[in-house]
């Protein structure tokens, strides 16, 4: 028998033994040390729409999610969540791109006051914040409530990044509009809710490996500078492209850009020792689950897709184990699963790409 | 020419009934102001909830009774203090919003920022008894003029030293009175809300005459009947609004 280094690994490295002979919610696809989280930890959560899930799972899982920017008491919690709140840590919407976070980073520090401001609502002197377009249904009463607004939200987001123990981003997107005169990254094109669209004002962009890494390098420094005991933990989210504006097939498109997001994932979690990657885009578009995490219309994660991702964290983040498969969701919780959906799908503003065509 | 007028409502008809008492007894002959409040226990209840919500016999056979002897204006003074509820007192996490569309005193910085869109929620997640009363009384009566509800005073120490015992529960003394900004921009809002739900059901809304207002708009406390509603000639500027209006 020849000697090789394959000769003695252990089972999780090889896909016949960890993935093909194994039922799909069986799958557990971390090897060796993931981070471990402390019921008191302050957990953080802010990305794309799938990043909702796993705000929303955390919440209930007894950990401390932390949240720096709740609704104020009176205001009815159906009004609070239809407003953005308690989705996230902050108020901040998604995020889809690590452009945009490093920027949200450096609003926040007053490091980068981007040119565009204010955009105009529907509604007469109403407003709407560029880089939170759909936080406020029906845009702010004025462009001063807005900006009223976005000082105290940028407070909370500083205080989220000097108190956090855990900040967990989930990468969404590489395509962004950038403003053309000082690259503000956009979480929403132009035009489709608030602003208006000029092809001479933005420029599209679809970020390449080594510019997705470099924003995420340049936010870890910038977090440990305000926190250095702070910890991160990167997801990319399943969810595929609703529409690409790259010229290319969506399908490609989809495949490019979790592809980049997943190596420049991949590489800061090895330039960076307190950064782990965690695979729910693995358990979710892996072959082993063969699309049975993903709904009809192929974007959304199922509930069991998202129980799924959360069993496996929570077993190794906090070596606790959570009930799978389809008896996950208790009977008689239907009513509040089909609110939490339409909710998470409200929120998931990157749909509205495609609003037209529906 | 005077009519009869008939104004149904709440705690806001102690205001009316006590001018139009004064009415009566300098002139006997000026037709009359009267009142209905639907929370007396003659009605036999206000309102009855088996099936579609609606006035109790008693509280509508009252109404009919009043429209049918005197062919009165019909007034409502229905609810109207939800905005105290929420803003009289401090809150103890405290708040405050920018109004739009009209002038107010300056924002209480040191708050917590609530844009004024979840100030609409707030309200209406508590008013949802005072619009079915509109609504109600629009069924029983057909259109009606709403008198708004008398503003704040701005003064705190008077707010503090005339808030009726509700307040004392929801310990005043030791929060303390809401900044009377706060208070304005909460009485606007809720006016707002009154007034849109009028006008949906076809009916007028009548400000507050200018004459009790000092000049930011608050209640000149010689109007004031207590931390919340108005007195006797607070009254007897509404009827005459009442009246100015038909």
């Amino acid at each position: 028998m020849t000697n090789h280094p394959y000769g003695g690994l252990p089972d999780h490295a090889f896909w016949r033994r960890a993935v093909a002979k194994l039922s799909p919610s069986e799958i557990d696809p971390i090897a060796g040390e993931f981070m471990k989280l402390d019921r008191t930890d302050r957990v953080a959560t802010a990305g794309s729409c799938f990043a909702q899930h796993i705000a929303r799972h955390l919440k209930t899982s007894g950990f401390n999610f932390m949240v720096t920017e709740s609704p104020h008491p009176l205001v009815p919690r159906a009004a609070a969540e239809r407003f953005g709140y308690g989705i996230f840590t902050a108020r901040y919407g998604n995020i889809y791109t690590a452009l945009q976070l490093l920027q949200l980073f450096d609003r926040a520090y007053g490091r980068f006051v981007p040119n565009e401001d204010v955009w105009d609502g529907d509604k007469s002197g109403s407003a709407v914040d560029p880089f939170r377009p759909t936080i406020q249904p029906g845009g702010f009463a004025s462009a001063d409530e807005l900006r009223a607004d976005r000082r105290q939200h940028l407070a909370r987001v500083r205080e989220m990044f000097e108190t956090v123990d855990v900040f967990i981003f989930t990468l969404g997107l590489t395509e962004s509009w950038l403003s053309r005169s000082d690259g503000a990254a956009l979480p929403l094109c132009p035009g489709v809710s608030g602003g208006r669209f000029d092809v001479d004002q933005y420029e599209f962009r679809n970020f390449r490996t080594a510019e997705v890494r470099s924003h995420l390098a340049e936010f870890i420094g910038r977090l440990a500078g305000v926190n250095p005991d702070a910890r991160i933990i990167v997801t990319v989210s399943p969810v595929p492209l609703a529409a690409t504006a790259s010229g290319n097939h969506v399908l490609p498109a989809t495949i490019y850009s979790k592809s980049v997001l997943r190596a420049a994932a991949q590489e800061i979690a090895e330039d960076f020792p307190h950064v782990h990657y965690f695979p729910s885009y693995e358990i979710i578009t892996g072959p082993q689950s063969r699309g049975r995490y993903l709904a009809d219309d192929l974007r959304n994660v199922t509930e069991e897709g998202v129980a799924h991702v959360m069993s496996v964290f929570l077993r190794h983040s906090a070596g606790t184990e959570m009930r799978l498969g389809p008896n996950s969701t208790q009977a008689g919780d239907d009513e509040f699963v089909e609110q939490v959906k339409q909710w998470v799908e409200a929120m998931c503003d990157e749909a509205m790409l495609d609003r037209s065509s529906e | 020419m005077s009519r009869n007028v008939l104004v149904i409502g709440q705690s806001h008809v102690q205001a009316i009934r006590c001018a139009a008492r004064s009415r009566r007894e300098t002139d006997p002959e000026r037709p009359r102001t009267r009142t209905i409040h639907t929370l007396e226990l003659q009605y036999g209840g206000e309102l009855e909830h088996s099936g579609q919500p609606r006035f109790s016999v008693g509280l509508t056979r009252a109404i009919h009774d009043q429209v049918n002897r005197h062919q009165p204006i019909v007034a409502s003074v229905m609810g109207g203090n939800y905005h105290n509820v929420l803003s009289l007192v401090r809150h103890h996490r405290p708040f405050d919003f920018l109004l739009s569309g009209e002038p107010s005193p300056p924002l209480d910085t040191m708050a917590e920022f609530v844009p004024e869109a979840l100030i609409r929620e707030m309200l209406l997640d508590g008013m949802d008894r005072d619009l079915l009363r509109l609504r109600l009384l629009a069924e029983v009566v057909g259109p009606f003029q709403h008198l708004e509800s008398p503003p704040p005073v701005a003064d705190d120490r008077y707010v503090a030293a005339r808030a009726e015992e509700y307040f004392e529960t929801r310990a005043i003394r030791s929060l303390g009175v809401a900044p009377a900004g706060l208070r304005y921009r909460m009485w606007r809002i809720h006016s707002r809300i009154i007034r849109e739900a009028c006008h949906n059901l076809g009916c007028g809304f009548i400000p507050v005459p200018h004459e009790v207002c000092d000049p930011d708009g608050f209640l000149r406390p010689a109007f004031a009947g207590d931390a919340t509603h108005g007195n006797a000639g607070y009254g007897e500027a509404m009827i005459a609004a009442v009246e100015g209006g038909a």
